[in-house]
């Protein structure tokens, strides 16, 4: 039996396939049973969901969490093919942010070698390009020879665009050689090593299809072609194959997933069973979404929709946030929970997150900001733990924002800001070592009870200096000696943890590139540079009890939210809307596994553009039940004219017939 | 991440076990999801001392799961070969047993949700099974402290109660169960604990007085344990009171490689687009 379900977002297939796992493993055991879901948010979600009275180890992944596991099961087989032979008892997985901070090594010294002076881009976004180059490749299960030629096909006769993709790949091909000797697996790495090594050794691929009786995929859609082609391979193994297939839900494939592919591999060998109907979304948001598809792919004029409550139009986008912060109370004064609304917006800029929050916090509701692009340095404990850690260890000469020192003083030593700022100049004016306040004729004007605090700041600094220490030993020793007598809030230990985490993780990475003296100072650069995110703690009464501001993909990723019943668009005329993929040296669409029909081109560029804008509106409307608000300024929070299209594709070419009739 | 909500919490011999010694780091840990690593205390040699019993886990399960493959002895340090070497001649693999490395159990019952993970479960052909579990402290630890601990009561009776479904009979009678801590540093210390039906209810009644305990309790009465000396070691003391976390004594320390409750860790692309 091979069997797919085919639906809507809300259309019921992850309950379907949940009931079949049930079935199943009721019959065997849950380690007979295979699923991939999505993201880890998806498996977590799955394993909650699975509710047996007795269970086995549930064999519930994500792609990569599955190849991840089977590396380090396998090793042994992978080690001893590559460069040196057996090297190591189990690899290193390298996390997103040493595999970053590595390639932006790489490019800092090609550049200055002249290398990318043709790329408008720091060298850190050209090293996330060259990554994200890597993955698509791997996603796609391109060789080296498929890569070059399509990078440089894009290139055509434009040479300086062809050197940059030749120092591109020099470096890309560097990156790879450099985590291959060390036993350092980032995600393009461990794709490549997993497809190339264990799924063509023949003792692995006998154990691994006699392993499963049952296959489930939940979003088929959503799993790029190396899944693709493991879930194939697995299904020659086992007896019975379940999957869900969501027409509507291509937004994923600007980050590699790919569902046409997934038609292509799947349909022709599968029972189809096609499921209707949505619980997550209304009859009229859906009507609503085909009529602007239709408006943008093909101009067909946007008649009236009723599931469109408002339009709030304004000249300034202060304005706006009002009215939207009115707007939303006034929803929750009737009765709708506040995290049934969801605001979206296609950047979720400080000046937006600021104005909505303080508007509804003075009314005694709150904000809960999904989108992941806060800087964990904004959090005020993390910094504080990077400055004290710079203060005590003058020798890294590394260079320290005088803000960031003002907030720490203001912050360790509850002083003032005019008394930080004072006292802040003096540690600069000392080369970064605290001064002696008398000799500085500070001691009054801090008073007498912060001039104690400080020298024994001062103190534990000068003791710290004689210390060899482990960073992150030492980090901790910050946070527990200094930081958590000032009772921080959970989101700042939170924070903390995860700054301290992360430099275990980037040292066990550092150690096979750096010498060991250099790690703590590199990863101090690599903080300074903002690489690391700050990961957001949510409670499941958080997700209730607040308005939601997303980006639409934060928003659409979010695993624990099946919809909401309104959404408010904002910043329609915003052209982030209509953003591309393709970046200097990156694109998506041109390293997929697909053979092109055309060269690349603007109008390809637009099309592309459009239709990602398409995927994603048609998923968010897929997530909503009971109505949406469109919000608009005239000019932008910079007093920029807005020009973005979305605005004029929404609004409806009044013909006198309403959507409904 | 969101934060999991108490009554699809399954819980382990170590939130367990963390209950009993502090309510509040049971709160903050399980309730609460902060996660504190207690690497994050550690000093190198500490850490170093963590990092060994973890591959000693590591070289057990790959030989138990890859039909007695053993690591190359280049790769190993000469105390891992030692130990690993022991390890062999205490459970030597072979065909005719079944070998269940790193296996987890979960047992959903009236409302008493508990999850089990085991070094070893050895089971024989005649449906008798011994779990064992690793130890790599550098003082052993006594039988007695062994049989009455939370580790031992939630191993036998998960494995009584879910386990059947790996036996060539059926199920597992609480007599054909027996548990095992085996240290590599001591190796000829071997000494099983048993188990019996009148256990088994005994067992049933404690855990689900104490899974009922936590649950009814208020989130604000999760109180700070009052043991100076356990609160002294703890990594959530700084929070807690604001005090730095003194030196853990590995020696003392059982070393806890049950990761349930953590998230998986994923890589993923850098958001492009929104």
């Amino acid at each position: 039996m091979q069997r797919i379900y085919v639906g809507p977002t809300g259309s019921g297939k992850t309950t379907i396939l949940q009931e079949k796992y049930r079935e199943k493993v009721k019959q065997s055991k849950t380690e007979d049973c295979l699923v991939f879901a999505k993201d880890a948010g998806d498996v977590s979600n799955w394993r909650l969901e699975i509710d047996l009275k007795q269970m086995g180890p549930l064999q519930i992944f994500s792609y990569f969490g599955f190849i991840q596991q089977e590396l380090k099961q396998y090793w042994h087989l992978v080690d001893e093919e590559l460069p040196g032979g057996r090297k190591s008892l189990e690899p290193t997985f390298m996390t997103v942010e040493p595999a970053h901070y590595l390639m932006s090594e790489l490019v800092r010294e090609a550049r200055e070698e002249g290398a990318f002076a043709s790329v408008k881009a720091t060298s850190e976004q050209i090293a996330v390009q060259l990554i994200d180059n890597l993955n698509l490749a791997a996603m796609n299960s391109l060789n080296k020879e498929q890569l070059e030629d399509k990078l440089l096909g894009w290139a055509g006769a434009d040479l300086d665009k062809a050197a940059a993709y030749e120092q591109g790949l020099e470096l890309m091909l560097k990156f790879k050689e450099l985590a291959r000797e060390e036993r350092c697996l980032d995600y393009s790495t461990l794709i490549k090593l997993y497809h190339q090594h264990l799924l063509n050794d023949s003792q692995y691929c006998q154990e691994l299809l006699g392993r499963y009786h049952y296959l489930i995929v939940d979003d088929l859609e959503k799993m790029v072609p190396g899944a693709q082609q493991l879930i194939l391979k697995l299904m020659e193994g086992v007896e019975e194959s379940y999957f869900s297939f969501n027409p509507e839900g291509g937004f994923g494939r600007f980050f590699g997933s790919a569902p046409e592919m997934a038609r292509e591999n799947f349909f022709p060998r599968c029972e189809l069973v096609e499921l209707e109907g949505s619980y997550t979304s209304s009859e009229r948001a859906r009507s609503l979404v085909q009529n602007l598809m239709a408006q943008i792919l093909e101009d067909q004029p946007l008649a009236e929709s009723p599931y469109i409550k408002d339009r709030i139009l304004t000249d300034l986008r202060g304005e706006m946030l009002v009215q939207v912060g009115e707007q939303i109370v006034e929803l929750i004064e009737q009765g709708i929970e506040p995290g049934q609304i969801a605001v979206i917006a296609p950047s979720v800029d400080q000046v937006l997150d600021f104005a909505l929050t303080k508007y509804l916090e003075d009314r005694g509701y709150n904000l809960l900001n999904l989108s992941s692009d806060r800087r964990l340095l904004d959090n005020s404990f993390a910094e504080a733990l990077i400055v004290l850690s710079l203060l005590a260890n003058p020798e890294w000469k590394l260079e320290l924002n005088f803000s960031s020192l003002l907030h720490t003083l203001s912050l360790v030593l509850e002083l003032d800001p005019v008394r930080s700022a004072l006292l802040s100049e003096e540690i600069f004016k000392n080369k970064l070592e605290l001064p002696d306040l008398d000799k500085v004729g500070l001691r009054a004007r801090l008073g007498f009870a912060n001039s104690d605090s400080y020298e024994q700041l001062k103190e534990w600094l000068l003791e710290q200096q004689n210390c060899d220490f482990e960073l992150d030993y030492f980090l901790g020793r910050i946070f527990a000696e200094l930081l958590a007598p000032l009772t921080p809030a959970e989101k700042d230990i939170l924070a903390c943890r995860q700054l301290i985490d992360s430099i275990a993780k980037f040292k066990e990475v550092g150690r096979a590139y750096w010498p060991q003296e250099e790690l703590n100072r590199r990863f101090m650069k690599m903080l300074q540079k903002g690489t690391l995110a700050a990961k957001v703690l949510f409670k499941s009464a958080d997700v209730q009890d607040q308005v939601l501001l997303s980006t639409p993909y934060s928003f659409l990723s979010f695993s624990h939210l099946d919809s909401v019943k309104y959404q408010f668009w904002l910043d329609i005329s915003n052209q982030l809307w209509l953003q591309g993929s393709s970046k200097e040296l990156s694109n998506p669409y041109l390293l997929s596994q697909r053979e092109l029909e055309e060269s690349w081109s603007d109008s390809i560029d637009r099309s592309l553009r459009k239709q990602q804008l398409c995927d994603y509106l048609r998923s968010l409307l897929g997530k909503s039940t009971q109505g949406l608000y469109l919000a608009d300024s005239y000019l932008s929070s910079r007093g920029w004219e807005q020009d973005g299209v979305l605005a004029d594709w929404l609004s409806a070419d009044y013909l006198g017939v309403s959507a409904d009739d | 991440m969101l934060v999991r909500d108490i009554e699809k919490l399954y819980f382990s011999k170590s939130a367990l076990g963390c209950y009993d010694i502090c309510q509040l780091k049971f709160r903050r840990r399980y309730l609460d999801g902060l996660f504190l690593n207690s690497n994050w205390v550690m000093d190198k040699k500490e850490q170093d001392f963590w990092q060994l019993g973890r591959k000693f886990h590591t070289l057990a399960e790959r030989y138990y799961s890859r039909q007695g493959f053993i690591e190359e002895q280049s790769l190993l340090s000469e105390q891992l070969i030692t130990w690993l070497e022991r390890l062999i001649e205490l459970r030597p693999y072979n065909e005719e047993d079944i070998f269940l490395p790193e296996q987890e159990l979960r047992l959903n019952e009236d409302g008493l949700r508990l999850v089990a993970k085991y070094d070893l479960l050895y089971i024989t052909a005649q449906g008798k099974v011994v779990i064992y579990d690793w130890k790599t402290n550098s003082k052993p630890s006594k039988k007695e402290y062994r049989r009455k601990n939370i580790q031992t009561m939630v191993y036998r009776y998960v494995l009584a109660q879910a386990g059947g479904v790996y036996s060539p009979t059926g199920s597992f009678e609480p007599e054909d169960i027996s548990v095992i801590y085996w240290n590599p540093r001591f190796p000829k210390q071997v000494e099983p604990i048993s188990y019996h039906a009148q256990q088994v209810l005994k067992d049933q009644r404690t855990l689900e007085d104490k899974i009922t305990q936590i649950k009814n309790q208020d989130y604000d009465n999760f109180l700070a344990t009052t043991d100076e000396k356990i609160c002294a070691y703890c990594e959530y003391r700084p929070i807690c009171h604001g005090k730095r976390t003194l030196q853990l004594d590995q020696e003392d320390d059982e070393l806890d490689l049950d990761f349930d409750w953590d998230t998986v860790e994923e890589i993923n692309m850098s958001e492009g687009g929104f």
